[in-house]
């Protein structure tokens, strides 16, 4: 027997998924769309974010959402109500979506003329973080009701997003959540990162939300 | 987990690899840079791995080995390079600013193979 060992190769265990995610982004580019990956703790209020945003920017703007979620279509139900453009993804055993998933919607369905196109990932901190899509910007939502300290015990996440949103802000009366703390941790972990706070039950800091997607196309 | 679906992804680069250089040959050992600041549980990722192996001809063999890649950022205020962790809240000692730029500790990468094969096919290519 011979004996062969390489010690000079370089591959990126993931290179492929990072490959497609690139694919995707010139496709978004081409088709002069904006995508926005949006991720969380599972019942973060993701949908009922969405639900809020569409239902506010769908009549000046073309919008789509890819619905990503392990089993099921109740979400993709929930925000037909407001546009037709919401493609589900189920992705089975899988707690994240990934870029094949991605690339194969866009190669199977029409995306021409869409303004805005939502990706709601599946619900979990850790997995999609590993996963770029080829979205131009990521948003993690964190509601006062999962508490302050999870910047700092899912750094990853936090750290390559564009945007935190605080959701569920109508709770901060009822829960222990710090505010200043949160923020400061993710400040640490990422300074680029813009912060909004909001509930869409009391529909209090929507609107700067509002202003900063509708900012991406003026 | 995530993991399973990296451990299919080394799969693929292995049995890419072994095709093109060997394609009767063995993968007994792929070596792996993970860093710090990925969030990949060592352990289940070798579960995975040891798990799929089986169904892949020339690789059901093949032991991974890790090397861990600890974090290292510039901090924000100072540019002091540092060690952030989830002890130090990844703040930098010095001047208790945060992450400015992580410069290690997000590697993911596959960086080494040993293949065994008769020595015929192996000189050919070697
Ligand atoms: N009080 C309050 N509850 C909210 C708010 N936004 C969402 N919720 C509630 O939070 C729960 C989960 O909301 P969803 O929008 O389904 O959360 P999600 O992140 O899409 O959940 P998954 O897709 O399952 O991960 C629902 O019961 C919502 O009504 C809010 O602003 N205030
Ligand atoms: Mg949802
Ligand atoms: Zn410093």
């Amino acid at each position: 027997m011979h004996e062969t060992v390489d010690q000079h190769m370089l591959e990126s265990i993931l290179g492929r998924n990072n490959e497609l995610a690139h694919h995707n982004r010139e496709h978004f580019n081409e088709l002069g769309l904006v995508a926005i990956n949006i991720m969380s703790a599972p019942g973060a209020g993701k949908t009922t974010l969405l639900e809020k945003t569409l239902s506010s920017l769908s009549t000046d703007y073309d919008c789509s959402v890819i619905e990503g979620d392990m089993i099921g279509d109740l979400d993709a139900k929930r925000l037909q109500k407001y546009i037709p453009a919401v493609h589900q993804i189920t992705t089975g055993k899988s707690c994240h979506l990934d870029a094949q998933m991605i690339a194969r919607l866009l190669h199977a369905q029409k995306f021409g003329g869409t303004d805005y196109l939502f990706i709601e990932n599946v619900g979990n901190l850790v997995c999609p973080a590993e996963f770029p899509l080829g979205e131009h910007k990521r948003v993690v939502l964190l509601s006062v009701t999962e508490g302050d300290d999870k910047p700092l015990k899912y750094p990853v996440i936090f750290h390559n997003c564009d945007v935190v949103v605080f959701t569920k802000c109508d709770l901060l009366p009822y829960v222990t959540f710090n505010m200043v703390k949160a923020k400061d941790s993710i400040q640490n972990l990422n300074p680029k990162a813009q912060c909004f706070e909001l509930s869409v039950l009391n529909d209090t800091g929507v609107d700067n939300w509002l202003n900063w997607i509708k900012g991406m196309r003026s | 987990m995530h993991e399973a679906t990296i451990a299919q992804s080394i799969l693929q680069i292995l049995s890419e690899k072994l095709l093109q250089i060997c394609p009767s040959g063995q993968i007994v050992k792929a070596r792996l840079l993970i860093g710090e600041f990925r969030n990949i549980d060592v352990d289940s990722l070798s579960f995975s791995f040891d798990t799929l192996k089986k169904f892949h001809l020339g690789i059901s063999s093949c032991n991974l080995e890790f090397e861990t890649i600890p974090t290292e950022a510039v901090c924000q205020k100072e540019n002091h390079i540092y060690h952030p962790t989830f002890e130090n809240t990844f703040l930098c000692e010095q001047c208790q600013s945060g992450i400015g730029k992580i410069i290690r500790g997000e590697e993911l990468d596959l960086v080494g193979t040993t293949i065994l094969s008769s020595s015929m096919e192996n000189d050919q290519h070697a």
